[in-house]
């Protein structure tokens, strides 16, 4: 039944689905259930309506027939029962005597009271963190939303919305008063409170534990040289979960799984997980595998015949081109030294007496390579949209762009994906994201995106810095008053004269503690924030209200204009409507004010709500569990992005051959270089300029068995300013729980979109396995995420008219 | 909760066309009912808590809640299911903790395969979704899985088109597998 998640379901027309029902009930002829086996092959949403609509068919059918063999209770119980039963059906004396003390569970006392807690601990739990769910799949699934069922199907009214079971229990009891339950309707209300934050401890507890893993990770990022920020959208602690079984907390058969289980089961990130692991299962019944990709890559080095044309910026030297071409001869060469299946090689041989050394070998593109037998990948990071434009022209002059000009590099380097820049004091940021890719079995998508800094703080940007403190009575516990404390101390000790500060704490309403107060004088902030009374109350919107008149009072063009929220979260966000303030934070951003959020200790901290802010905010998510950690470095995280510039950038990944089968980059054909030239500054390569980012984008295949990480990006160039060669590294982690690509990220989303539709117009195999219709629903989602952005419209368009 | 339960208006039980129902001439005795559903019924329970002797006393209990509302609740057999849904759902959230570090009450052996108790629960939940159809459908889907009819033998006991036979089955399927679907997800949040 969990096979699916229908949200993401792509629509299906009726008409075909009513082909598949009537196939599936055994209404259809065999001719026709052969056509729907060919269409269900070419569709994977064919063939997972199928699976599901056979799912329920054989339910349905179970469930029409009596049970084999009959089920009986207890023949002492039934007996009982039965004589129970069949009494008057009023006040019977043998309902007590039924009622055993064994079971104090169930008696009406405590089963309304465990009603009532699970009510408002559900609702409290479903507000606060099935909402930006909601919120990211409804993006994504808009078009599809419109086509689904109504909803009043299935569940009655009492089920058919989160939280409310036991309600139906509550609701009895209070329609008959004669029962022997009714009297604790009127449950004193300070227990049931009691044991409501009991239900919303058990709930959220999962959470934190879950979240603990992604802070770790995130804390690790934090202690690499450079800004590093390795985003995951899954939660990695999803690991640690029991694979959960169709319906609330089922199987209850390993104790302890049950109990995790259904502690868990309020968490909609797990329902999400798993729709991710069974989407994910189910891409590998899609396509063929290796043997259909290698088959095609043959193919593909058939087709295109046509030589290089350079555009007019990626013109390499003779030199240069020669022995870029020579390394690309051996990639390819070595690439179809891989063990290949039986249709590879077949097709192998056609491949080999078509490759005339007068050919260009252009098409290590489709070419996979090994990791083990070449683990290195090397290559300038020439930044273009050249490609991307042209194409663009074409497509809207109703033509095909020359497929020999299209170079996916091109596409994806078109696009500013608001990657981190690096923190003052370090030259280069690195930000490395993967996700499942959408076509391709067994493959992620990896994004590494580089931007460089040059020059120091002198030539950065000023700041604009709107600092919302949480001044809530739980902040007042001494360790997070001493992280707050910490955290505006450093943050001071970066500012300059030409920054501005502005403090606003927050209870049940906003305060204005000190308006743009120069940088130079942010020390007296902290004490400021230290002398604040602690207050009651939790209104976030309010301060958020506050905080954005403010910001756009002091909003500069050119200067980094930012709000920081430093609060301990969570639970304590009242009666703060989450989609509003994903309103008001994405309001923000149009506005190009950016929304950071800073989680203070670990405790109660709703990480879902801060975390979905900040990224509907263009900003980050920290996190303070003590004191230590809100130190200098945190701080420059905070302070923000400075204008880069670098010279001859070269980028070398390692492959780990132990973690990754075969990877291939997409695009930067024109661009590689030999191993050996990364550290050989005399080989030319590109530059990026001030405030640029330059992407890769790679597809690798992880080995679930293998070990470590998948690899290592190096990067390489030389500091304009000092003259000084630079070079950084980055580890690329081992992510089990990729997300599927509908769920990744905005940027990578971007990227792959744009790279997948580089590969549809270059042709051949790799653009066989691209398919635009299932790319449109989430291209036109990323357009909300990027609405200053005319090239996703652009995108978007680009993609509506290669369907036609 | 009979508002909420029994929401299939009028529900003439007498034309539901399921065992412990069929009583011509009005609903049968409580009695009755329990000897059609007992078997059912802990057969979803046991999908459910995994445990037998737990999910005898839900049932137990289910009929004694039942017993006290027989002569108000309209659709009994709707509401029996959601009772015990909800006492199963309630029992495993109330235990969760307790279950974690005591060993299984009963006998080790005691606990049927996950897969089977996926399929007792799967298979309870279709019969509740199925008891909470409007009437006309709960007979559409008897006269196709319990009778084993083809379209054709339906539109003729039935008089509905074969196409519309076709459509209202089809639209029946796809709704069970989506409330299945949302039981498994969303269902487990309660």
């Amino acid at each position: 039944m969990n096979e699916d998640h229908s949200d993401l379901q792509p629509w299906i027309e009726p008409e075909l689905e009513a082909r598949i029902v009537a196939v599936v009930l055994g209404e259809a002829s065999a001719f026709e259930a052969a056509e729907l086996e060919r269409i269900a092959a070419e569709r994977a949403e064919v063939a997972l309506f199928r699976r599901r609509i056979e799912q329920a068919h054989g339910l349905v059918a179970t469930a029409s027939r009596p049970d084999q063999p009959a089920r009986r209770l207890a023949p002492e119980r039934r007996a009982k029962l039965l004589a129970t039963l069949g009494g008057s059906s009023v006040g019977m004396p043998n309902v007590s005597a039924l009622r055993r003390p064994r079971l104090p569970w169930l008696t009406g006392k405590l089963m309304l009271r465990v009603a009532a807690v699970l009510v408002v601990g559900a609702i409290v739990t479903t507000f606060f963190s099935s909402w930006w769910t909601y919120e990211d799949r409804r993006a994504l699934v808009a078009v599809n939303a419109n086509k689904k069922e109504p909803a009043s199907w299935g569940f009655g009214p009492q089920m058919g919305s989160n939280g409310s079971f036991g309600g139906g229990t509550l609701a009895m009891d209070k329609r008959q008063p004669q029962s022997p339950v009714a009297p604790m309707t009127a449950a004193p209300s300070a227990d049931a409170s009691d044991r409501a934050r009991d239900g919303v401890d058990l709930i959220s507890a999962p959470t934190v534990t879950a979240k603990s893993g992604q802070l770790a990770m995130m804390q690790t990022a934090t202690g690499l040289p450079s800004s590093m920020q390795v985003e995951t959208d899954a939660a990695p602690a999803a690991a640690a979960m029991p694979p959960k079984s169709e319906f609330a907390g089922s199987a209850g058969a390993p104790a302890g799984a049950m109990a995790s289980e259904s502690a868990m089961a309020d968490d909609p990130r797990i329902a999400e997980l798993e729709a991710l692991t069974e989407s994910m299962t189910d891409r590998s019944t899609v396509g063929s595998g290796d043997a259909l990709a290698t088959r095609s890559d043959a193919e593909a080095i058939d087709k295109l015949g046509s030589p290089i044309t350079a555009g007019a910026s990626n013109a390499m030297a003779p030199a240069d081109y020669n022995e870029t071409r020579a390394h690309l001869v051996f990639e390819l060469k070595r690439a179809w030294e891989i063990p290949a299946t039986p249709a590879a090689t077949q097709s192998e041989k056609g491949a080999a007496l078509r490759m005339q050394p007068a050919e260009k070998a252009k098409d290590v593109s489709v070419a996979e390579i090994a990791a083990e037998a070449q683990p290195f990948s090397t290559f300038s990071l020439n930044v273009s949209d050249v490609s991307f434009l042209l194409a663009k022209d074409a497509l809207t002059r109703g033509e095909r762009p020359d497929p020999a000009r299209v170079r996916p590099e091109e596409f994806y380097n078109a696009f500013d994906y608001g990657d981190p820049a690096p923190a003052p004091g370090e030259q280069i940021a690195g930000r490395i994201e993967q996700a499942a890719h959408p076509f391709r079995q067994q493959r992620n998508l990896v994004r590494i995106a580089l931007k460089v800094a040059a020059t120091g703080r002198a030539a950065g940007e000023p700041l604009r810095l709107t600092i919302l403190l949480d001044t809530s009575g739980s902040m007042e516990r001494e360790d997070r008053a001493a992280s707050v404390r910490r955290a505006l101390t450093a943050l001071a000790s970066l500012l300059g004269p030409n920054d501005r500060v502005t403090l606003i704490g927050f209870a049940r309403q906003p305060r204005l503690l000190a308006e743009a107060v120069p940088g130079d004088q942010a020390g007296k902030l902290a004490d400021i924030a230290a002398q604040t009374p602690a207050d009651g109350g939790t209104n976030l919107d309010a301060a958020l209200g506050l905080a954005a008149e403010l910001a756009a009072k002091q909003r500069v063009e050119g200067a980094q204009n930012r709000i920081v929220l430093l609060t301990d979260g969570a639970a304590n966000l009242g009666n703060a409507n989450p989609e509003q303030l994903a309103a008001r934070v994405e309001k923000l951003r149009q506005q190009g004010i950016a929304f950071d959020a800073c989680g203070v200790g670990a405790s109660g901290l709703n990480d879902d709500v801060l975390e979905a802010l900040t990224r509907k905010g263009d900003g980050r998510y920290y996190f303070l569990e003590k004191p230590e950690d809100a130190d200098v470095g945190f701080a420059r995280r905070l302070a923000g992005a400075f204008r880069p510039a670098a010279e001859n950038v070269k980028v070398q990944v390692r492959f780990n051959p132990q973690r990754v089968g075969k990877y291939r980059l997409l695009g930067f054909e024109k661009h590689r270089l030999e191993t050996e030239d990364f550290r050989n500054d005399r080989v030319d390569a590109a530059e990026l300029a001030a405030n640029e980012a330059g992407v890769a984008l790679y597809e690798v295949e992880p080995l679930p068995g293998g070990e470590g990480e998948l690899g290592e990006v190096f990067v390489r160039f030389r500091d304009p300013a000092s003259g000084a060669m630079v070079e950084r590294s980055w580890t690329i982690p081992y992510d089990a729980q990729a997300p599927a690509f509908d769920r990744a990220s905005p940027s990578l989303q971007l990227a792959g979109a744009a790279a997948l539709l580089a590969e549809k117009l270059r042709g051949g195999p790799a653009a066989d396995l691209v398919d635009l219709d299932t790319l449109v629903p989430i291209v036109t989602a990323l357009r909300g995420h990027y609405p200053q952005q005319a090239r996703v419209n652009d995108l978007v368009e680009m993609f509506r008219q290669m369907r036609r | 909760m009979p508002d909420s339960l029994s929401h299939a208006p009028g529900l003439p039980a007498a034309e539901i066309p399921v065992a412990g129902l069929s009583a011509a001439g009005g609903r049968p005795s409580l009695v009755a009912f329990f000897e059609a559903e007992e078997s059912a019924l802990l057969g979803f329970a046991i999908g459910l808590v995994g445990r037998r002797s737990v999910a005898e006393e839900l049932v137990q209990e289910a009929f004694l809640r039942l017993h006290q509302l027989w002569d108000q609740v309209e659709n009994p057999r709707a509401w029996v299911y959601r009772a015990l849904r909800n006492l199963a759902l309630n029992h495993l959230r109330d235990h969760s903790r307790e279950v974690m570090v005591e060993a299984p009450e009963g006998p080790g052996n005691e606990s049927a395969p996950d897969e089977a108790l996926d399929r007792l629960e799967a298979v309870g939940m279709v019969r509740l979704l199925l008891a909470e159809l409007a009437p006309d459908d709960q007979a559409l889907i008897h006269l196709k899985y319990h009778d084993d009819l083809k379209y054709q033998q339906i539109s003729q006991q039935t008089g509905l088109s074969v196409s519309n036979v076709g459509y209202k089955l089809h639209h029946l399927l796809k709704g069970l597998a989506e409330a299945l679907r949302r039981a498994g997800i969303e269902g487990s949040r309660g």
